[in-house]
């Protein structure tokens, strides 16, 4: 994931974005969908500046205990 | 008892009078039918109503009760359900077109276990579609409406479930809250509402949102209404894989015990930045009645709160996504446009991103656990602002509407709505307790306890 970048590269990334994961990717959508991304981009590059330690994810696979 | 104040019963109440004999389940059920014909269309909050079976089940109700057969606390008690709880034989949409038709056979455990205490079914509630939204501004069943004043919103996504309750067209519903979907509505049409902890009450049968943040709970017009119904339909099941082997109680039993030495902590840090004057005017006077009722009151500071605003919107988003992902390829133009941009963008989101969300999500949890080391319960608004006009329901990103409630559907932790005055415009504002795991009890007893000497429950919308 890189840093939110300019309005173009974003756009394309979006793109991108959206035809690999099977959604239209039309101009339209693509303007309607691009400020929801960028936001989604300037979160990733957030959390990406946290240094998170050894913390484990809050959801945890578990075995069922036996009967 | 009169007919013309049947309506104005609790859920206690009506229960008490249908176990003394002094009221038949089919007045009631008759009663709150007639209400809905005639101030629904105004409101909207029902999308199915339900009117011959639950006739039938009020009668039915009756002659049980004639045979001394009494099914349970809510013996021939109406209810009414948000339209995502799975109701055998009857229309459940989740107030979405793509959905329209949709019939289940089978209750979700939760409805499975209100008939089973002698509920009777009014109907299923209006909500935002697939609840991923807090307006009830719904484009397939129409729009819901504040009953407090009808040009606003009642809050979602339990939307319907707020309003029908405020304007007394059922004795109780059930809403969930993977945000504040029940908490919203509670504060913003002055009802009291409770978000269980995580696992507390199952979510079988329920069209999930987000699995991991997703809480079922009541929503009622009293304290002790809530602990009501909570008490039917808590408890552990098999049939949900987040269902704790916690074991119930009578949450009825220390409602009334008195709250001297509770200590209560105020995050002013956080929960009242950004609140309107009248919502933080309000709060101060339920900090000073809840000193005066002898509970020991000091501000807090919770370590880490600042990060829930990054953890929330990829798990919410990504969980989303994940369910809706073969709908939402087959029939995007079955999805509201505000619904569909929501999961397309969760879509998107990285697997690293999510997995770190819920790395954060641990330590905003730690936060919460340990300032509740030092307090009992914490007090704060429900909603920074009273409820806002339908006109306005584009709202912004982060919505203000669910900043004090969804840092805690990421801890699991129980929380309770109740309301606790109003702006200057005549609209509810609502206080939040929220308390350490599994300790319902202690929230429902300090919310009781302010309501005990208080009398914003008692106060009644323009449409009732």
């Amino acid at each position: 994931m890189t840093a939110p970048g300019t309005n173009g590269s974003a756009k394309e990334q979006l793109r991108q974005a959206l035809i690999a994961a099977g959604i239209d990717a039309s101009d339209e959508r693509i303007a309607q969908l691009l400020p929801a991304y960028q936001g989604l981009l300037a979160g990733a590059a957030r959390i990406a500046q946290l240094d998170l330690g050894e913390t484990e994810p809050a959801v945890i696979y578990r075995l069922p205990s036996p009967e | 008892m009169q007919a013309t104040t049947l309506h104005d019963l609790s859920l206690a109440e009506a229960a008490a009078a249908v176990r003394s004999g002094e009221v038949a389940p089919i007045e009631l059920t008759d009663v709150m039918l007639e209400r809905i014909e005639r101030l629904d269309p105004t409101l909207n909050s029902y999308i199915t109503i339900t009117a011959d079976a639950a006739r039938t089940a009020a009668r039915a109700a009756g002659d049980a009760f004639r045979r001394g057969d009494v099914l349970g606390p809510l013996h021939g008690v109406p209810i009414a359900l948000k339209d995502l709880f799975d109701t055998a034989g009857v229309r459940t949409t989740a107030g979405a077109g793509l959905l329209h038709d949709r019939v289940p056979v089978r209750d979700a455990t939760v409805t499975a276990r209100l008939q089973a205490a002698g509920a009777i079914l009014l109907g299923k509630l209006n909500m935002h579609e697939f609840a991923f939204g807090v307006t009830t501004a719904n484009p397939h069943f129409g729009s819901c409406r504040n009953p407090w004043d009808v040009s606003r919103i009642p809050g979602g996504s339990s939307g319907g479930s707020g309003a029908a309750v405020a304007a007394a067209l059922c004795y109780g519903a059930l809403g969930s809250d993977t945000g504040g979907s029940i908490r919203i509505p509670a504060s913003l049409c002055g009802v009291t509402g409770l978000k269980p902890s995580y696992g507390r009450v199952s979510r079988a049968g329920v069209l999930p949102l987000s699995w991991t943040l997703d809480h079922v709970g009541p929503m009622t017009r009293t304290v002790t209404d809530a602990a009501i119904m909570l008490n039917v339909i808590a408890g552990h099941d098999s049939a949900d894989p987040a269902s704790a082997g916690i074991a119930v109680m009578d949450w009825t039993a220390n409602l009334e015990a008195d709250i001297r030495g509770l200590r209560i902590g105020l995050p002013r840090a956080y929960f009242w930045e950004g609140c309107e004057p009248g919502v933080l005017a309000a709060l101060e006077e339920v900090a000073a009645v809840l000193r005066a009722e002898g509970a020991e009151v000091r501000d807090v500071e919770i370590p880490d709160l600042a990060l829930a605003g990054l953890a929330f919107p990829p798990i919410i988003s990504a969980e989303a996504a994940a369910f809706h992902q073969r709908w939402l390829r087959q029939h995007p133009g079955a999805y509201g446009d505000d619904v569909r941009e929501r999961l397309e963008t969760g879509a998107l989101y990285p697997a690293t991103q999510y997995i770190n969300a819920q790395r954060l999500r641990r330590i905003v949890t730690e936060g919460f656990l340990t300032t509740l080391t030092s307090v009992d319960v914490l007090l704060t608004p429900a909603t920074p602002v009273t409820a806002p006009a339908l006109a306005d329901t584009v709202v912004a990103t982060p919505n203000p509407l669910t900043r004090c409630t969804f840092p805690i559907n990421l801890t699991g932790l129980p929380a309770l709505v109740v309301p606790c005055g109003q702006d200057g415009a005549g609209l509810p504002v609502g206080a939040q307790f929220i308390g350490r795991p599994f300790a319902e009890d202690t929230v429902l007893r300090a919310g009781r306890a302010y309501e005990r000497v208080t009398e914003h429950h008692l106060r009644r919308p323009g449409v009732y």
